[in-house]
């Protein structure tokens, strides 16, 4: 319900106001943020590209079709990402431990990462990424939200917002966990910079990854394999390190 | 919802790129610009198509954005305005509609008795009889919930001169959906 100001011009808005809103409710639908979000990104730097997608007759429905792809790549990410995870081998001495625990949350600045391997892959670009607890023991969600971005910060692909954590990570000082980062089929602008990966403790919390100096491979975006389906990228949920 | 502190840390994050930063943006604010441009255009799909262009422009100028308190009014007032340019460009009018059709509910909060379903239309073909820069006001103002101020600083006219024009409309309105006849 819409609030009508304080400066009131004249009785009869509280009325219309009612009236309007419940007219205006009409033009509400169910909405991807991150996928309208990547679009109006898109669009601003490639106004072509925004002309084919967007601009002509019928674009609803072809907008209709790409956020239904996004919302499914969205929800089966959540069900296979969200059910029957973890429970990993009991803690070791330098490895975090998995399951359920007491700590807090960590923040940012408890948590370091890096790339350690960049692998291509029929389509897929996959990324191993190591992560380091810094200093207090404290705990993540099993599973983190992951992005690809290029040099000027610019988001390439985002992945699916994080789902309710069944099972967290518990990092001490010195602690190590890993994670498999899988990406396939961006087909958008050029990348400016070095990529890097940024994964997301919390709705406020990040870090941002960058490859290990023993990466030999380039950090090159994963190739495009369709322009009409979406640009993908999932996180396994973090295990111990690999020997 | 999200608080006025995340917002504003959002906007900081999405002005240096960051699009899940823009994407909670646009989650917070999405259906207040829907709303809006429909009341400019009178077409959803129009409207949706307002609204993501909208967005564009949003990702671009954001950065221009120094006060957070700003951003819902900047938003909305984009919104309203692709509106405008859309049904211009496609020399699009609102449309009188005349006939409820029984299976079509036209607003679920709106409620689906034919009495609620027929002060919508009777609002739509009053709306449809206002210029595009009145309906802005109009939506601006009782979709939004702006303040004279802010819709002055949006459409570049003073707070005074947004009030006497809205109460012109609100003069014309009341008359023309009778609203003048209840007590």
């Amino acid at each position: 319900m819409t609030r009508l100001p304080d400066d009131q011009i004249d009785p009869y808005e509280s009325r219309l106001t009612r009236r309007v809103d419940a007219f205006a409710e009409q033009a509400v639908r169910p909405i991807d943020a991150a996928a309208i979000a990547a679009a109006a990104r898109t669009g601003a730097r490639q106004q072509t590209l925004s002309g084919r997608l967007f601009g002509s007759g019928g674009s609803t429905a072809r907008l209709g079709v790409i956020l239904a792809g996004v919302a499914l790549i969205t929800a089966l990410g959540v069900a296979l990402g969200g059910g029957g995870q973890i429970p990993g081998p009991s803690p070791t001495p330098g490895t975090a431990s998995f399951g359920v625990t007491v700590a807090p949350d960590c923040a940012a600045k408890n948590v370091s990462a890096e790339i350690v391997a960049w692998e291509g892959a029929a389509g897929h670009r996959i990324a191993t990424v190591r992560l380091l607890g810094i200093d207090a023991r404290c705990k993540l969600p099993s599973q983190l939200r992951p992005a690809l971005l290029d040099g000027d910060g610019h988001a390439l692909i985002v992945g699916a917002p994080l789902p309710a954590p069944r099972a967290s990570t518990v990092l001490g000082a010195g602690d190590r966990a890993e994670t498999l980062v899988d990406m396939s089929n961006y087909c958008g602008a050029a990348p400016s910079g070095s990529l890097f990966l940024r994964l997301y403790l919390s709705d406020t919390e990040a870090i941002e990854v960058r490859p290990a100096t023993s990466v030999a491979n380039p950090i090159d975006p994963p190739p495009c394999n369709g322009p009409t389906a979406p640009a993908t990228i999932e996180i396994q949920p973090l295990g111990p390190v690999a020997p | 919802m999200i608080d006025d502190g995340s917002i504003r840390a959002a906007v900081a994050r999405a002005a240096t790129g960051d699009e899940v930063a823009f994407a909670r943006i646009v989650a917070a604010h999405h259906d207040d610009m829907a709303r809006v441009a429909f009341v400019v255009c009178g077409d959803v799909e129009i409207a949706q198509e307002a609204v993501q262009a909208a967005w564009q422009k949003a990702w671009a100028k954001l950065g221009s954005i120094r006060d957070a308190d700003r951003l819902r009014p900047w938003l909305v007032s984009i919104a309203a305005n692709e509106a405008k340019q859309l049904i211009r460009s496609r020399h699009r009018r609102w449309l009188r509609e005349t006939v409820i059709e029984d299976d079509q509910p036209v607003a679920p909060r709106a409620g689906s008795d034919p009495e609620s379903r027929a002060a919508i239309l009777d609002l739509a073909n009053a709306l449809a009889g206002l210029e595009p820069d009145d309906r802005t006001l109009i939506a601006l103002r009782y979709a939004a919930g702006l303040t004279s101020d802010e819709i002055g600083r949006a459409i570049g006219m003073t707070g005074g001169g947004v009030r006497a024009r809205l109460a012109r409309l609100l003069t014309r309105l009341r008359k023309e959906l009778h609203d003048d006849e209840i007590a």
